[in-house]
């Protein structure tokens, strides 16, 4: 398969797993065509993660490390109240401030942390070390944006975004 | 879920609990007879982590001692995917 098509797949995998996603009755581990799922952020009901909206997957395909970050849920509620604490007004709040030039926004901070808990260095490292794989960072809507903010702490030799 | 800890003071010792076999983790003749739902408008209760005395060090990290920031999807190891606040939504306010 094409490697932007796969990688677009990947993207779109974020929304379908964890919690609030869009297909249920996914499996939480195993596989997505050749990619195998590594890990998942936090998902707790209370955690900082849920609170404010963010989730992301990590995959190993062809030997290579991708982050999937999701993107805006636009599920608006049935009420104000719902619509306040709606998925949407947290991606908002929490995520695109950060294309604003908040980047202490909280969606973009816990970017960075999953991106150092799955590949075990910082966005911040120049470079990925030579003979050794990158990550390949990868997200839909605001998931495409937290790659490319992430990406940009980076000299880009080791990281690619598909948004 | 249900779980339970074969040693209280050792979270890594925690294990699922079949509500329909509580026998298999407690003994013979253990069963589950009846639990009591009802609504109410009282505050929710804490104090779980009064009884753990390790409760805070795994606020951020799940039992196994890798942090919370991810959770590792490629074991079905009880230890990697819970933490303190799998126990109470309240934990993390």
């Amino acid at each position: 398969m094409n490697r932007d098509v796969f990688l677009s797949i990947l993207a779109m995998d974020s929304y379908n797993r964890g919690y609030g996603q869009g297909i249920n009755g996914l499996a939480d581990m195993g596989s997505i065509g050749s990619a195998t799922i590594l890990r998942q952020s936090n998902i707790l009901a209370g955690s900082t993660e849920v609170n404010v909206g963010f989730y992301a997957s990590a995959y190993l395909w062809d030997g290579v490390q991708v982050i999937s970050y999701r993107g805006t849920n636009f599920v608006p509620g049935s009420s104000i109240s719902e619509f306040i604490n709606s998925p949407a007004v947290k991606d908002i709040w929490n995520g695109w401030t950060v294309g604003a030039g908040f980047a202490g926004a909280g969606q973009a901070k816990l970017a960075k942390e999953f991106f150092t808990s799955v590949s075990g260095r910082s966005i911040y490292d120049p470079i990925t070390p030579v003979g050794q794989p990158g990550t390949i960072l990868t997200g839909h809507s605001l998931g495409g944006g937290l790659a490319g903010f992430a990406i940009s702490n980076d000299n880009g030799d080791a990281l690619k975004a598909a948004a | 879920m249900l779980v339970r800890f074969g040693d209280i003071a050792d979270p890594k010792t925690v294990a699922k609990v079949d509500p329909d076999d509580l026998a298999a983790s407690f003994g013979k003749g253990v069963t589950l007879r009846r639990i009591t739902v009802e609504r109410t408008k009282d505050k929710v209760t804490t104090g779980i982590e009064k009884r753990l005395g390790w409760w805070a060090n795994y606020r951020n990290r799940h039992f196994d001692g890798t942090s919370t920031a991810s959770q590792d999807l490629t074991t079905d190891a009880l230890t990697a995917s819970i933490s303190s606040g799998s126990f109470s939504t309240e934990f993390n306010k």
